[in-house]
């Protein structure tokens, strides 16, 4: 992974031009490697928990039960039980693309694009909306 | 979520309980095994189609899981929001990292998007589902005849682009592994691309499926980027669309833990395959592929409408 990075970053020096080829290319490797990092701790974490519930045989609570909020989720890996561990996992999985958008805002800040910096903002606005709806009507 | 946090886990209802019987016991394991790889490559081959046409993977996951595997309809479409999530963020590693996603028409994209998820989850009990299963299904198969109209099309040809996609910088250029050269577009009709993500975000809300394939339609059809472009764009963006449901569904208990564990990894791997391949198409060829998955996914949106 690491040398194809650095092949874009090389490749990407033409964004120099402020957008004038290549819309906003210099944020390219900055918002592939946000996702890298989110799909790879998720992906290890959810692998770590898996490997867990078949080493010890169950998933850490009752038949049928496995933790759907945050707070029971965090509490669970403190205690080690492989269901809390995939789920975990998961949410960073959903998290991921949150991530992304918010590093895409600090991107255009940089770029001093205040019409993307909106765009995006409002994006992330919908975004957690969205969460806190969920949260009332979940 | 704050009230379940409170008891500590999801309490399950009785008949939540009684279908996850089968989770049970030592034994159960082995079982669980078997079913965990199978899944495991189904979920490679959803990555792989997902990730070479911008879609979720979520035509195949829930169909695979409720037929093969007599799952309910409910896990199922969980597991297929894990599936748009891992497709979407798996693949864009690549495709944003080559230039092959277009950063900014995605995210101004995103703005239609969210708001019609969010409009959907709101209308879900409002607004009758089997008039628009049977309104997005035939919207789909008039998109097919568009898209089959184009199918000796390479690279659409656009002079210039319209002055608001102008004004927000969308025109781009990418490099066709295939044809060997780095290829610039221009961007069109950057409101009825708005208008189609919209639609497509209310589709993910309210239906939860083939949002990805309206998202590469309103980019191919209506605004004109090559379909490299369209589906490479529509796998940036899909993540963000699912993450605004995926939330509910987590909360709702409804992301199976043993069920996620195959589909996320098998879809991840896939999607680190078929972003490799992608780039060795031909938009043609690329065309073929589409047509019969969107004609496959109307025909099934009209069916559950009638």
């Amino acid at each position: 992974m690491g040398q194809s990075a650095a092949q874009v970053e090389a490749g990407g020096g033409d964004s120099s031009a402020d957008g004038a080829g290549r819309g906003s290319a210099g944020m390219a490797p900055l918002i592939s490697r946000a996702l890298l990092v989110g799909v790879s701790v998720s992906a290890a974490t959810t692998i770590a928990g898996f490997l867990m519930y078949v080493i010890l045989g169950g998933g850490g609570y009752p038949p049928g039960v496995f933790p759907v909020a945050i707070g029971s989720v965090l509490s669970g890996v403190v205690a080690m039980r492989p269901f809390a561990i995939i789920d975990l996992g998961l949410l960073l999985l959903i998290l991921t693309p949150v991530f992304r958008v918010a590093v895409g805002i600090v991107g255009f800040a940089r770029e001093h694009d205040s019409t993307m910096v909106a765009a995006t903002s409002y994006v992330m606005c919908m975004l957690i909306l969205s969460f806190l709806l969920g949260k009332a009507g979940g | 979520m704050l009230q379940s946090a409170a008891t500590g886990t999801g309490a399950p209802t009785p008949s939540r309980k009684a279908r996850r019987a089968r989770t049970r016991g030592g034994k159960a394991i082995a079982a669980q095994i078997h079913q965990t790889l199978v899944i495991l490559v189904f979920a490679a081959a959803a990555g792989i189609i997902g990730s070479m046409l911008g879609l979720g993977g979520g035509v195949i996951i829930v169909p695979v899981l409720t037929l093969i595997f007599h799952l309910p309809l409910r896990d199922a479409i969980g597991a297929s929001i894990v599936s748009v999530i891992a497709t979407s963020s798996g693949a864009a590693v690549a495709y944003v990292r080559d230039g092959l996603s277009n950063l900014r028409v995605g995210m101004f994209l995103e703005i239609a998007t969210t708001t019609g998820a969010i409009a959907g989850a709101y209308l879900a009990g409002v607004l009758p589902t089997a008039v628009l299963y049977t309104v997005f299904g035939l919207m789909l198969a008039y998109s097919a005849i568009a898209l089959l109209q184009n199918r000796h099309v390479e690279l659409p040809q656009l002079a210039a682009s319209h002055p608001l996609a102008a004004r927000l910088k969308l025109a781009s250029t990418y490099h066709d592994a295939v044809l060997g050269r780095d290829v610039h577009y221009e961007v069109a009709n950057p409101y009825g691309g708005l208008g189609m993500m919209g639609a497509a975000g209310l589709m993910s809300g309210l239906l939860g499926i083939g949002s990805g394939l309206f998202k590469v339609l309103a980019m191919d059809v209506f605004m004109k980027l090559p379909l490299k472009v369209s589906t490479a764009t529509s796998n940036f963006m899909i993540g963000v669309t699912a993450a605004a449901s995926a939330g509910v569904y987590f909360a709702r208990g409804d992301i199976q833990p043993t069920l996620a564990v195959p589909v996320a990894l098998g879809v991840l791997a896939g999607a680190l395959l078929g972003t490799r391949w992608m780039v060795k198409f031909r938009n043609r060829t690329l065309r073929y592929v589409f047509v019969p998955i969107l004609l496959a996914t109307a025909f099934e949106m009209v069916l559950r409408g009638a």
